[in-house]
């Protein structure tokens, strides 16, 4: 199609804000599926994203829309809401021209909307600022259209009002669509040149690519080649999503689809590579286009089979899993307490529960997760600087400079009445004040700089308990700083446990000893000797309690002679001990490894 | 007959090898334990196969009891021990003793040991003189359980502390070992609660005492009421304190702590439990009775309707069958002998198991000694004092 008639786009918005209804609205008014076939939420793939109200992986699909008599292609590109996947955000906004700005009118402006509109205003894409949920009692369209002024400023006195549920708005929004974002300006007769921006294994066909066509024309049968790498792939199909895959030929410059050939690994390609001819199918373009900084974990944890027989059974799941998802990460290790198993490196704490439970589900291993860390630098004095993804991986003081550790710019975005406690919680985690910002009657921007451990550890439970879920938390990494920070070890019955190390500041380590080891002490079950549990800092220990020994364990009766019965029932408790972990002589708990996380009961983290 | 009729055949020294693994007294067995299941009512805490006395349902009993003994005991068998449990087997009717006796006298002859439980109130002369005569009981094993109103009311027992000693002067009379039993870490006992019921125990100078904790088993009335949260058993130290005064008390009167939870003075132990802990063999008839008979494990339906229904039908009464792999007998043999004061006696064990213990459990019996419940002592392998209160968990080291 002429691309004076393409129109890409993305929506973006904080969680839960309607996004993903709006677009099933969008999908059916188009009629690209039937009210029949809509389903709740079409662009959330895969179960566990509809379960928990998130997407994870950007989708793209074309719209049919007509204005005027004149008929318009608009391609939709999902993005994520949620701070693990911001970078999900930023390449989808970098294959579209505009963005749809989408704002709860019963909520208001919250730390997603304010972080992703400024990724695209970073973009340079137009923006549509767009109030949802209108039809709702609660809506107050005045007041938010007012907050997104004050906050990003953007003019939205003249905010589509919409209603993703009832479909109110959503045609008009359409037009207005056509008529604000600007048509794509690339050039067809130059050579192809398409930005990938995703990329999704699949067990028959390979890796499926999403892209969006630049300049030029990519056509099915070609051999195409990755500018970064120089290697090159025969492609079988191109076409657009509908949103079910539809085989086109070809996608001209301005267009939205995807691809899939001979390319098996998602090792082969990166997000954000360029792709154009190999040199025998046709114009090999000189220049690649802007691309993405290569995503990072931020967030490490160990993760290890229940049962060491399943190492295998784990190893083949995490292989699967990451033929689907390039920003999760995994690593061989050992670890003196629990055996063999893997360091996994993951966005954030969503992507870490999302991971866990996709493996659980998906293989059926039971597993332990070791409590999440940051990676840390450390510079050695001998002038060499590692970097480290676990406590057990820092050198013995004696050969440390300094350790630095990731430090985030995080906005919270919160009633006033919340602000002193936010800001009182933010001290304690050895954050520094940056500014606030009113951005309404009722709500403000509060900015601080804190270490991401911090974050990691319980920010984000408590400040969601401290403020009864009204606050709302983005942060952006600004990199490595010094700190004065040290390793806290654990010692069971007088053996080190290396799962349960910890680096924190030196501040707070005699608090987090205390609290771990009391945690302990309730997780490890009494045995028949005293068991000691101590933390400590090199050889000095800064919190001690005792798991005391059991006292009496036995039944007093035989049941006259029926030896088989109270053998069962031996064998029963025995087997609930078989789950355990063995150090040295104690039998350590499965769940006791989370203990040394600060927030909720068992660690899990819910819909964020 | 159904053919695969479980028959015990008589041993005329060793019928054929024992097989390896396999206690030399379970190829033989030694003990016979009959089930009475009636009792007047059921105690709340009681778990035991029991049901109301009904003339018919007896007569419909015995009569199933008759049918199984001929099944099962060999008409040349003469066992060393004959437990009558139950329930309450002195509870049966003057019909019901006859017949009883009708059924097991022949088998009852020349037994060295004849035990009777009896509950204190119900126990009678006119039915304790016909079992004593024609059964040659022994003992008498009496469910004193405490010698406070309070306790016994708590424990839904509805005899009085007079009941006991009447019914020990009857043993008496008749010439029997009195044994005791007592329940501790009721709900609201005392330290003196518990010693006063010492006290009266050992003034009704009994033979042997059984010293029962109290638990909550799943299904009985105490259990539901716990888990209601109207009772509150007693915190475990608190169990443990309670047990440690009765045996220090029980020991300090003369007695031999020689079970966890059984006490006799020199001679007086009791040689039927003994199988048990010895993973002896002993057939076990009536509704829920367990048998041990050459390396097999089975027991019999706990329901009274259906062990009868069984008999009736001409079936054997077996619920369940077990057959434990060679390795498995070596540390059940283990375990059951560490809950005596005897412990494992190394030679005994390798005769009866074909292996050295100090060998087969080399690591466990290291770890369990450093940690103090376990001692290897005057060339025995026995559980510390402070053990004997962690049976179980040194149970499950060892299973």
């Amino acid at each position: 199609m002429d691309q004076e008639r393409i129109r890409n786009f993305s929506i973006i918005a904080h969680i839960d804000h309607g996004k993903s209804t709006l677009a099933d609205r969008m999908l059916e008014i188009t009629g690209v599926v039937s009210k029949r076939e809509a389903r709740e939420q079409i662009l959330d793939g895969m179960d566990l994203e509809r379960e928990r109200g998130i997407t994870i992986k950007a989708v793209g699909v074309t719209l049919p829309w007509t204005k005027d008599g004149v008929e318009y292609q608009l391609n939709l590109i999902d993005t994520p809401g949620h701070v693990d996947f911001s970078y999900e955000v930023s390449r989808s906004l970098a294959a579209c021209e505009g963005a749809i700005l989408l704002v709860d009118s019963t909520q208001g402006v919250e730390a997603q909307t304010v972080a992703n509109c400024y990724l695209a205003v970073e973009g340079d894409l137009e923006i549509i600022p767009v109030l949802n949920k209108v039809d709702l009692q609660t809506s107050m369209p005045d007041d938010v259209a007012e907050e997104i002024e004050n906050s990003l400023g953007l003019d939205a006195t003249d905010a589509p009002h919409v209603s993703g549920k009832t479909g109110q708005g959503v045609k008009e929004l359409l037009d207005r669509i056509v008529d604000q974002v600007p048509a794509p300006t690339g050039d067809r007769n130059a050579p192809l040149r398409a930005l990938v921006i995703d990329a999704i294994y699949d067990d028959y066909r390979g890796i499926v690519v999403h892209i969006r066509v630049v300049d030029g024309v990519l056509e099915a049968k070609k051999k195409i080649m990755l500018m970064s790498s120089k290697s090159t792939y025969d492609i079988n199909e191109v076409g657009i999503f509908q949103p079910k895959e539809t085989s086109t030929g070809k996608l001209e410059a301005g267009e939205v689809g995807y691809f899939w050939g001979a390319i098996k690994t998602l090792d082969d390609i990166h997000i954000g590579e360029t792709v154009t001819y190999a040199k025998d199918a046709g114009e090999v373009a000189a220049v690649a286009l802007p691309g993405y900084a290569e995503v990072q974990p931020m967030v490490y944890a160990g993760i290890y089979p229940s049962f060491n027989a399943d190492l295998p059974v784990l190893r083949k799941a995490l292989d699967k899993l990451r033929l689907n998802d390039a920003s999760f990460t995994y690593e061989s290790e050992k670890s003196e307490a629990l055996g063999f198993g893997f360091r996994c490196g993951f966005l954030g704490l969503l992507h870490m529960d999302v991971v866990q439970e996709r493996i659980e589900r998906e293989s059926n291993v039971q597993m332990i997760q070791t409590a999440p860390s940051v990676k840390y630098e450390v510079l050695k004095n001998d002038g060499e600087t590692i970097v480290i993804n676990s406590p057990t991986l820092l050198p013995d003081p004696n050969f440390i400079d300094e350790i630095r550790e990731p430090m985030v710019r995080a906005s919270v975005v919160t009633p006033p009445e919340y602000l002193g406690l936010i800001m009182t919680f933010n001290e304690e985690k050895r954050g520094s004040y940056v500014r606030q910002e009113h951005i309404g009657q009722n709500r403000v921007i509060l900015v601080y700089d804190l270490p991401l451990a911090e974050i990691v550890f319980d920010y984000y439970d408590k400040l969601k308990s401290g403020t009864r879920g009204y606050a709302t938390l983005s942060y952006d990494v600004l990199g490595y700083y010094a700190a004065d920070l040290i390793r806290l070890n654990v010692l069971v019955n007088g053996v080190e446990v290396d799962a349960l190390s910890a680096i924190c500041h030196r501040s707070v380590a005699e608090v987090r000893g205390r609290d771990l080891c009391q945690r302990l002490r309730k997780e490890i079950p009494r045995h028949m000797f005293d068991v000691p549990i101590q933390a400590a800092i090199g050889g000095r220990v800064v919190a001690r309690e005792t798991v005391k020994a059991l006292r009496k364990d036995v039944t007093a009766k035989c049941y006259g002679g029926d030896i088989t019965r109270k053998r069962k029932l031996l064998d029963k408790q025995k087997e609930g001990k078989k789950r355990m972990k063995h150090v040295g002589n104690v039998e350590i708990p499965q769940k006791a490894f989370l203990s040394i996380l600060g927030g909720g009961d068992d660690g899990k983290k819910k819909k964020k | 007959m159904t053919p695969n009729t479980p028959s015990l055949s008589v041993p005329k020294g060793l019928p054929v090898a024992r097989p390896p693994g396999l206690p030399l007294e379970a190829w033989t067995p030694r003990g016979l334990y009959v089930h009475l299941p009636f009792c007047a009512r059921r105690c709340p805490y009681c778990e035991f196969a029991v049901t109301p006395l009904r003339q018919d349902v007896e007569r419909r009993y015995l009569a199933a009891l008759a049918l199984e003994a001929e099944r099962r005991i060999p008409p040349a068998w003469r066992p060393t021990t004959l437990y009558l449990g139950g329930g309450t087997p002195a509870e049966l009717t003057g019909e019901g003793v006859s017949r009883l006796v009708q059924i097991l006298g022949p088998a009852a002859q020349g037994a060295r040991e004849v035990t009777l439980e009896a509950n204190p109130r119900t126990l009678l002369a006119r039915k304790l003189g016909p079992l004593v005569a024609g059964l040659g009981v022994t003992r008498l094993s009496l469910g004193a359980q405490s010698f406070q109103a309070k306790l016994l009311a708590g424990l839904g027992r509805f005899h009085r502390a007079e009941d006991v000693t009447r019914a020990a002067v009857l043993a008496r009379e008749h010439g029997l070992a009195l044994s005791l039993d007592l329940i501790f870490a009721v709900p609201g006992q005392t330290s003196a609660d518990l010693e006063r019921d010492l006290d009266a125990t050992l003034a009704l100078e009994p033979a042997h005492v059984s010293l029962y904790n109290l638990t909550f088993e799943p299904g009985t009335a105490f259990d539901k009421r716990r888990l209601a949260g109207e009772l509150v058993p007693q915190p475990e130290e608190r169990q443990a304190e309670l047990f440690d005064l009765a045996r220090e008390r029980l020991k300090a009167a003369g007695f031999l702590h020689y079970e966890i939870s059984n006490f006799g003075r020199p001679g007086q132990l009791s040689l039927h439990n003994r199988l048990y802990w010895r993973n002896a063999g002993y057939l076990g008839l009536g509704n829920s009775a367990a048998s041990h008979l050459k390396g097999e494990r089975l027991s019999n339906h706990r329901d009274v309707a259906d062990y009868a229904s069984a008999l009736e039908r001409g079936e054997l009464p077996i619920a369940e069958r077990e057959h434990l792999d060679p390795d498995a007998k070596v540390r059940e043999t283990a375990y059951l002998a560490l809950r005596t004061s005897e412990g494992i006696v190394p030679e005994r064990f390798e005769r009866d198991t074909g292996h050295d213990p100090r060998v087969f459990f080399a690591r466990e019996f290291a770890r369990l000694c450093e940690i103090g419940v376990l001692q290897d002592r005057a060339g025995r392998i026995q559980l510390s004092g402070r053990g004997v209160s962690l049976a179980d968990a040194v149970a499950r080291e060892l299973l």
